[in-house]
């Protein structure tokens, strides 16, 4: 049997799971989950549910974010982030998910894929650090 | 004569007799005495001269001898010099290396002492940058901790969209 890569087999899926719902969705995760069973992939499940994941949302041009601060943030800022990743990654939706962290000290970190903004008071007290080492 | 023989009664049968008692004596003599003696008396010359002529030959064999043993001396005592001095030469020159050597590997000692203490500043003074520089980090956050800015966030909101 020819091996099938995580990402090729979470396409295979996403194109059969196009347009159906219901009793035919189910159908459809019912043989996902033989065919993976079949092909011993069981273990990497959570590397298929991920390929998955990120074709959906290239395919509805969705950008999963997260945002961490050192305290709650408000509502107008957390708008206007969404708002600049949408625009920065010519996204239709966002998808943000919070965190609290009060190493940050101040400001705040995004999380974009492999992408990470870091606008927190603790980066630019690491960026003197590194200058003050460095001269 | 006659008177004479007379005089001194000298009787001529008499000398006859003597004088071939005489001869015949010496014939005798002559053939069991003198000619042996004179055969020994020729073989004891020849050995004597022998004898002689060996000590002479002995004595220029010595001579020669002694000749080739002082040369061969010489010669040893030449070689010895000149073995000595050639050892004399390459010990000179082996502790010459050996001093170069000495004093390429005191240098590098010295190099390399000097590298060490030289490492051992930079790193110490390293140490001492980054200790002064975790202090200074340690109080600014703790002063930044202490003294908050609250439109720190939104400030930093407003840098995404310049981003």
């Amino acid at each position: 049997m020819a091996t099938v890569s995580t990402k090729n087999l979470a396409q295979a899926i996403y194109e059969s799971s196009l347009g159906k719902s219901g009793r035919e969705l189910d159908a459809v995760v019912e043989n996902s989950v033989r065919m993976i069973a079949s092909r011993n992939m069981i273990g990497k499940s959570t590397d298929i549910l991920t390929q998955l994941q990120l074709i959906m949302d290239k395919d509805t041009k969705t950008v999963r974010a997260t945002i961490t601060s050192s305290h709650f943030l408000s509502k107008k800022n957390t708008d206007i982030i969404e708002k600049e990743l949408k625009k920065r990654y010519t996204a239709e939706q966002v998808e943000l998910t919070m965190k609290e962290d009060e190493k940050l000290i101040n400001g705040l970190r995004i999380e974009v894929g492999d992408e990470i903004i870091d606008l927190s008071l603790a980066h630019q007290i690491g960026q003197l650090q590194d200058y003050l080492l460095k001269n | 004569m006659s008177e004479l023989i007379t005089s001194f009664h000298i009787e001529l049968s008499s000398i006859i007799s003597q004088v071939v008692t005489f001869i015949a004596t010496f014939i005798v003599l002559y053939f069991l005495v003198i000619k042996p003696l004179k055969v020994l008396m020729s073989e004891r010359e020849d050995k004597i001269s022998k004898g002689l002529s060996d000590a002479r030959h002995n004595e220029e064999m010595l001579s020669s001898t002694k000749r080739e043993y002082d040369e061969v001396l010489a010669r040893a005592r030449a070689e010895a010099h000149t073995i000595f001095q050639d050892a004399k030469n390459e010990a000179e020159e082996e502790k010459k290396k050996m001093l170069v050597q000495a004093g390429v590997e005191v240098e590098t000692m010295i190099n390399n002492g000097k590298k060490r203490l030289e490492g051992d500043k930079a790193r110490m003074v390293e140490e001492a940058k980054r200790e002064i520089v975790s202090l200074v980090v340690r109080a600014t956050e703790k002063l930044l901790e202490s003294h908050k800015d609250e439109t720190f966030t939104d400030k930093a909101v407003s840098k995404v969209k310049n981003l």
